[in-house]
C-alpha cells in the first residue's frame, strides 16, 4: 500500500476511534434518562429498554458520522419514533387479543437482577424517594403524551426549546405551549408552595 | 417560559427528583442498557471498518480498474488493425504455376541464348523435346521454329 494511502487509512482509523469514543460517552450520558423517558411513556420496563436499544442502534448505524452536537436531538427523535411504534403495536395487539377467548399475560421468568436496587441510598431515604417518585410518576402519567415528552426532554434531559422541537418534530412554539401546560398540570397535581 | 438556567424552585425540585430516580435505576436495567450501548458501538465500529475498506478500494482498486478499462478501450478502438488472413496455398497454386510458365516462356530469355552459354540451352531444349511436351513447351518450340 502506498505511504500516502497508508497515512490516509491511519488517519481515518484514528478519526474512527475518536468518534467511537465520543459516541460511547454520549450513549452512556443519555441512556438512563432515555430509559426513564421511555418508561414514562410506555409504562413497561422491557418495552422501554427495547426502545432505547433500538434508538442507540439506529443512531450508531445511521448518524454516527454526524457532528456530536447533533446526536442528542437525533437520538431523542429516534426514541420518540420508537415509542410511538411500540404504542401503535400495543394498540393493535390489544385490539386483536380482546377477541381471543383465552388471553393471558405472559409470565416471564424473574430475573434476579430485576429486584436489585442501587445500594447508594439508605432504606428510609429510598422509601421516601420511592413515594415522592411514585407521586411524580402518577402525575406524569396523567399528562397527555406530548406534554409528558416535552417536559421530560426539557427538564430531565436538559434540551433547550430548539433541540426539543427538533427531537419532537414540532415547532418551538408548540414546545413552549406543551411545557407550560405540563408544568401547570404537575403543579396542580403535586402542589407547589412556591 | 423558563429556560434551563432560570427554572422555578418547583421545576428544580422536579428535575432533582427525576435525576435522583434515574441514578437509582436497578442493576438489571443498567446491565441491559450497557449491553445495548456495546451493541450499538460494535455496529458503529463495523460500519467505520467498511468505510475504511471503502477508502482503500477507492484509492487503490478504482484507479487500477480505470487504467485497465482505458487500456481495453484503446486496444479496441485505436490498436493496430489485424491483417486479413492469407489465402491458403492450394487456392493460389494454379496461378503461381502459370506465372512460372510465363517466366520460362519470356522472350527476354532469348537474349541469354544469344549472349552465350548456348550449349546448355541447346541441351536443355533437346531434353525437353525428348520428354512429352507441355502446352507451354510446345508454344516455345513453335516460337523457336521447331
Amino acid at each position: 500500500m502506498p505511504a500516502a494511502l497508508r497515512g490516509d487509512v491511519d488517519r481515518s482509523h484514528s478519526n474512527a476511534q475518536t468518534a467511537q469514543h465520543a459516541l460511547s460517552q454520549f450513549l452512556a450520558s443519555v441512556e438512563l434518562k432515555a430509559f426513564r423517558i421511555a418508561q414514562t411513556a410506555l409504562r413497561h420496563e422491557d418495552d422501554a429498554l427495547d426502545a432505547v436499544q433500538d434508538a442507540m442502534l439506529q443512531l450508531a448505524r445511521a448518524y454516527a458520522d454526524r457532528p456530536a452536537a447533533e446526536w442528542k436531538p437525533l437520538f431523542y427523535r429516534i426514541l420518540e419514533n420508537r415509542i410511538r411504534d411500540v404504542q401503535r403495536r400495543r394498540s393493535v395487539r390489544n385490539r386483536v387479543m380482546a377477541w381471543l377467548p383465552f388471553h393471558q399475560e405472559s409470565d416471564e421468568a424473574d430475573d434476579p437482577l430485576a429486584t436489585v436496587q442501587s445500594p447508594e441510598l439508605p432504606v428510609p431515604q429510598r422509601i421516601e424517594l420511592d413515594e415522592t417518585m411514585a407521586a411524580l410518576q402518577s402525575a406524569l402519567n396523567a399528562l397527555p403524551q406530548r406534554q409528558q415528552q416535552v417536559f421530560l426532554l426539557r427538564a430531565l434531559e436538559g434540551l433547550d426549546v430548539a433541540q426539543t422541537a427538533r427531537a419532537m418534530g414540532c415547532s418551538q412554539g408548540s414546545v413552549k405551549t406543551h411545557y407550560f401546560r405540563a408544568l401547570r398540570a404537575l403543579r396542580a397535581q403535586l402542589g407547589d408552595p412556591t | 417560559m423558563s429556560d434551563v438556567d432560570d427554572k422555578t424552585a418547583f421545576e428544580r425540585r422536579l428535575v432533582a427528583l427525576l435525576e435522583r430516580d434515574a441514578d437509582t435505576t436497578s442493576a438489571h436495567v443498567r446491565s441491559r442498557l450497557t449491553q445495548a450501548r456495546h451493541a450499538a458501538l460494535a455496529q458503529a465500529a463495523q460500519r467505520s471498518g467498511w468505510l475504511r475498506r471503502g477508502l482503500v478500494v477507492r484509492r487503490v482498486w478504482m484507479p487500477a480498474a480505470g487504467a485497465l478499462v482505458a487500456a481495453l478501450v484503446w486496444v479496441m478502438l485505436l490498436g493496430p488493425r489485424r491483417a486479413a488472413p492469407a489465402p491458403p496455398f492450394t487456392a493460389n497454386a494454379g496461378a503461381l504455376a502459370a506465372e512460372d510458365v510465363s517466366l520460362l516462356s519470356d522472350r527476354d530469355g532469348l537474349a541469354l541464348v544469344q549472349d552465350g552459354d548456348g550449349q546448355f540451352y541447346e541441351w536443355a531444349a533437346a531434353q525437353a523435346r525428348l520428354a512429352p511436351q507441355t502446352g507451354a513447351e510446345a508454344v516455345e518450340s513453335n516460337e523457336n521454329g521447331g
